[in-house]
């Protein structure tokens, strides 16, 4: 009898049976979740011991008029592009530099440039404290000795964000120019040896041959690095808390302050959602564009 | 045939794993009824209970010796300490400890929060403990901070530290700076005068390191000492209004904001002081835990006062409650009972420079005589005690510090008047206490 069942749906059968333990992992910890801020979201319970009440739309249409909410918001957005984009740009050259084959010391370049990827954020960060401290910290003392008054770094409004994004692009850079780095040996070299004969020169190669076969390779590596940067949330907890002056306050951070520190669930709620949206929405612009998640990309 | 099996096999092994992962773990009182009726012939099992605290460094080092200490005297009792250094995630992980039902036992926790978490519901109320035990005396602690403890008739933690802060001077960096290093400030013109010539911008020595940074408790419970100095109030007699935008508020923040203007102090994260670039800050009589062994020479003074006005402090310290649900109340009050004990408060101070919480204690002789021939330099505090401030007991105070902070912070900053900051955060803290 068993038999039989199974040699029918043998297929579809067992590809539920494979997916069923993903798929409850799914369900309990990530759809239910959504579903349930998305609940909350209308609701404000600020007291752990006491029941939640319904107050419709309310908590949207306060923080829609909340200025340390939309501050949150731009600042989110200024770091994310500039990391992203600095960061690719940035990966593009060095990878072309490193896969030049008469490189010196290339192992070693490369990993050099992959280490702050694979240092934990939470190492990365103290280290960063401690080397950008204004008073006793390495860069300063250095700094002291060519010019007189050197950044207040983390501490400093008009420095604190710059910093940061700094060691947003210091940590993300040794991802792009890894990928850029596979990309660019599959390019064929016949492409480079064709510009030759024709005559173009260094940066010419570089313009229309390099730079148009790194095209997919570009904009998978924007998804990324914007979904990646969108929700940064650990370094800035570590290094600045959102100070000074909200300056560096991203939107992740807002949402924990809010949620868990102040205890305002539904506030929280209602910021992840939105969260949320804006992450769908440049999700599916990029997928429009990049075609990301179909066959083609995986060719 | 084989193949078939094989699969059949695999199809009950996912199946048995989802459902044994399902499964609810027996109740507890299935488990432990058989074990209560064999007490007598085995071994007795210690009863296990949890405490977290947030003491650090050497505070924590002496904390840990008083629970093995504990745990040796009473076999019957096993306290399982784990410490949370961090004073913000320590207030999540209550918060979602309470939702989830996993509290620990007992903690210690920032008087403050005394009032915030009894608003939850979550703490047991100590008074048929206290009043059931005969050899406990708690008109034996000092009365000054009770507002947090007692809340509507009930009385919910019991003092475990207390705390105020002066200001800690480095004599190494006065004396390079060319001013007598046995002279500390004694009002706010001669402090500013200290930290102006004190202070070395090119090697990175500030002046007078203030607490700027990040916004929070920090900054709130540092500023508030200039404004009571100043003769200002933080919020009214009830706490329903904020009351520090005033003249006085605004003579403390004016007073604080030109200083980091670069005038003896300049903003950046706290630690300064210890790295022995800071002349002057802020802090507490918890720092012998910490500061006796600096690479600096250091001593304490009694906070400036205004001209014509008087010292001030903020004074505070930790609580130690235990939790409703806890399942071994009286292994928890016995623990309880013991950290708070005469006994081990004497060395539980003398180890750390926490003031005393029980007159058993601030009246000992061999604790006076501690003070005065071994350690001196805790007479700032002992006498500051007289000028302490209390922070106002309600369950709103962590957002109320949480706005104050961010609006104070501009001006600070330089990026608000010190006018236009104590408006923000007045109609802030009013918002919040309106609710």
């Amino acid at each position: 009898m068993f038999k039989s069942f199974f040699r029918k749906r043998n297929n579809t059968l067992t590809a539920i049976i494979f997916l069923l333990p993903s798929a409850v992992v799914f369900i309990v910890f990530v759809f239910y979740p959504i579903l349930k801020a998305f609940r909350l979201s209308l609701f404000e319970w600020n007291n752990p011991s006491k029941e939640p009440i319904f107050i419709g739309l309310e908590n949207y249409k306060e923080l829609l008029s909340d200025a340390r909410f939309m501050n949150s918001l731009k600042v989110t957005f200024t770091y994310a592009f500039s990391v992203t984009f600095i960061s690719i740009i940035l990966g593009l050259l060095i990878a072309t530099i490193l896969n030049n084959k008469n490189l010196p010391f290339k192992t070693f370049f490369r990993g050099l440039f992959f280490l702050p990827t694979v240092t934990p954020t939470i190492v990365a960060a103290m280290v960063w404290i401690i080397l950008f401290n204004p008073t006793y910290g390495f860069i300063n003392t250095i700094l002291r000795n060519f010019i007189s008054s050197p950044p207040n770094w983390f501490s400093d409004p008009d420095w604190a964000l710059l910093t940061l994004m700094l060691l947003g692009i210091w940590r993300r850079l040794g991802f792009t120019i890894i990928i850029y780095l596979a990309a660019l040996q599959n390019i064929p070299s016949e492409y480079y040896e064709i510009a030759q004969m024709d005559g173009a020169n260094t940066l010419q190669t570089f313009r229309y041959v390099t730079i148009p076969q790194m095209l997919p390779t570009t904009l998978m590596l924007i998804t990324l690095g914007l979904m990646d940067a969108f929700m940064v949330f650990d370094q800035v907890l570590i290094t600045t808390r959102g100070g000074p002056a909200g300056v560096t306050e991203v939107v992740s951070l807002f949402l924990y302050t809010d949620a868990f520190t102040l205890f305002k669930m539904g506030k929280g709620s209602a910021i992840s959602v939105i969260i949320f949206v804006i992450i769908m929405v440049i999700t599916i612009i990029q997928w429009r564009l990049v075609g990301f998640g179909t066959n083609e990309d995986v060719a | 045939m084989y193949k078939k099996n094989r699969f059949l096999w695999l199809v009950l092994i996912i199946i048995a794993f989802v459902f044994s992962a399902c499964q609810p773990t027996t109740p507890a009182e299935e488990v432990e009824q058989p074990q209560s009726e064999q007490v007598e012939e085995e071994v007795v099992e210690p009863v296990q209970i949890t405490f977290w605290h947030q003491y650090d460094k050497a505070n924590a080092e002496m904390l840990e010796t008083l629970v093995s200490e504990f745990n040796h005297a009473n076999p019957d009792i096993q306290v399982e300490v784990v410490v949370q250094p961090s004073y913000d995630e320590y207030k999540t992980l209550l918060q979602t400890s309470i939702l989830s039902d996993t509290l620990p036992d007992v903690v210690t926790v920032d008087l403050i929060w005394v009032p915030w978490l009894v608003s939850t519901n979550s703490v047991e109320p100590l008074d048929a403990y206290i009043s059931g035990d005969s050899d406990f005396d708690i008109e034996d602690f000092y009365s000054l901070q009770l507002e947090y403890d007692v809340i509507d008739g009930n009385r919910f933690a019991l003092p475990m530290s207390a705390n105020n802060m002066q200001v800690i001077w480095n004599k190494d960096l006065f004396e390079r700076a060319g001013m007598d290093p046995e002279i500390p400030p004694t009002t706010w013109e001669e402090m500013q005068a200290y930290a102006e010539q004190c202070q070395d911008i090119d090697n990175g020595v500030i002046g007078f390191e203030y607490y700027t940074q990040p916004t929070g408790e920090g900054i709130t419970w540092q500023f508030q000492v200039w404004l009571w100095a100043a003769g200002g109030e933080f919020l009214n007699a009830d706490n329903t209004k904020a009351a520090f935008n005033t003249e006085e508020g605004l003579e403390a923040l004016t007073y604080v904001s030109d200083m980091l203007q670069g005038n003896g102090s300049i903003p950046g994260p706290w630690g300064a002081f210890g790295e022995g670039k800071a002349c002057m800050q802020l802090d507490g009589s918890w720092l012998f835990g910490y500061r006796k062994d600096a690479p600096f020479d250091w001593g304490v003074a009694l906070v400036p006062a205004p001209e014509g006005g008087v010292s001030a402090t903020n004074t505070g310290g930790e609580r130690v409650l235990m939790f409703a649900n806890s399942e071994k109340k009286e292994a928890a009050w016995k623990f309880m009972k013991y950290l708070t004990s005469s006994e081990i408060q004497l060395k539980w101070d003398m180890a750390t420079g926490f003031m005393p919480i029980r007159k058993s204690v601030g009246e000992n002789s061999e604790y006076l005589s501690w003070i005065n021939e071994t350690e001196p330099r805790m007479l700032p505090f002992v006498e500051g005690m007289q000028y302490a401030h209390t922070r106002p007991a309600t369950p709103l105070y962590n957002e109320i510090s949480d706005a104050f902070s961010r609006e104070i912070q501009n001006a600070f900053l330089g990026l608000s008047t010190p006018a236009e900051a104590l408006e923000a955060a007045e109609k802030a803290v009013n918002e919040i206490l309106a609710q």
